[in-house]
């Protein structure tokens, strides 16, 4: 049971392709972000790697992260580990 | 509905055309984006790789079906509500698959501030790079011109960009 309830992470990856309008815009769509959040993102992720987007459930998790590949960005699940 | 005409220099687009669809059916059974699904759930992993390949073709057909006959007769594509999503995503795709298999080694600073010289370049290069260029445009114009956040249009300015030679905007 443990297991089941534990949050999971939807991380938001870094790629040289992608424009950054392309990404703030992909990122406010999926999650509902204002234009300063997605950007704060997008941003976190080209200077770091990575951007962590996401927590809760694992269903909605799974769901977040299929709509970001399908826009084609990059974007894993991991565990969260604080909660 | 806002539409967006644009349009292009046929003389010039179409071997990019072509490089673009020789692109496409590259991308029939093959992910363009790494994927990095959860890691213990294969029966998830392959139902999502098969839609999402699926996804990626219905998109790409999308985007070729701008530039058919009519394209061919007016030189015009249109961009509106009913297309510019699979259209976005499309050029997007394509760009990516572009860049990791044609033009690899030109640095991600050259691409990004398009300094490339294309004299420099063998000859599937610089017809890789042009075409990158091209869908570059085509993403940059529907940017600029829908709200594709609020599924609202923007603006009513004719565009005149890249590949294009001019254009306009019909709002019903």
């Amino acid at each position: 049971m443990a297991t089941l309830a534990r949050a999971w992470r939807v991380v938001f990856l870094n790629d040289s392709v992608n424009r950054m309008s392309y990404a703030v815009m992909v990122l406010r769509r999926v999650f509902g972000f204002n234009e300063e959040q997605a950007r704060h993102h997008m941003m976190e992720a080209h200077e770091h790697g990575r951007s962590i987007v996401w927590a809760g459930a694992r269903e909605n998790a799974e769901a977040y992260a299929y709509s970001l590949q399908s826009w084609h960005l990059r974007a894993m699940l991991e565990p969260d580990e604080t909660s | 509905m806002k539409r967006v005409d644009v349009r292009l220099n046929l003389t010039a687009v179409a071997p990019v055309l072509d490089f673009i669809k020789r692109v496409a059916d590259g991308l029939r059974s093959e992910l363009v984006t790494p994927f990095e699904p959860a890691p213990d759930d294969p029966e998830l992993t392959r139902i999502w790789r098969e839609e999402l390949i699926a996804s990626q073709a219905r998109d790409c057909e999308e985007f070729l079906g701008l530039f058919g006959s009519e394209f061919f007769a007016t030189n015009v594509i249109q961009l509106s509500d009913e297309n510019i999503e699979p259209v976005l995503r499309a050029s997007n795709l394509l760009r990516m698959r572009i860049r990791v298999q044609f033009l690899e080694r030109i640095s991600d600073d050259d691409m990004e501030s398009e300094t490339v010289d294309l004299e420099e370049l063998e000859q599937t290069e610089a017809d890789a790079y042009v075409a990158f260029l091209f869908l570059d445009q085509v993403q940059k114009i529907i940017l600029e011109h829908f709200d594709l956040v609020n599924g609202s249009a923007v603006g009513a300015e004719s565009t005149t960009e890249g590949e294009s030679e001019g254009g306009g905007d019909d709002e019903d």
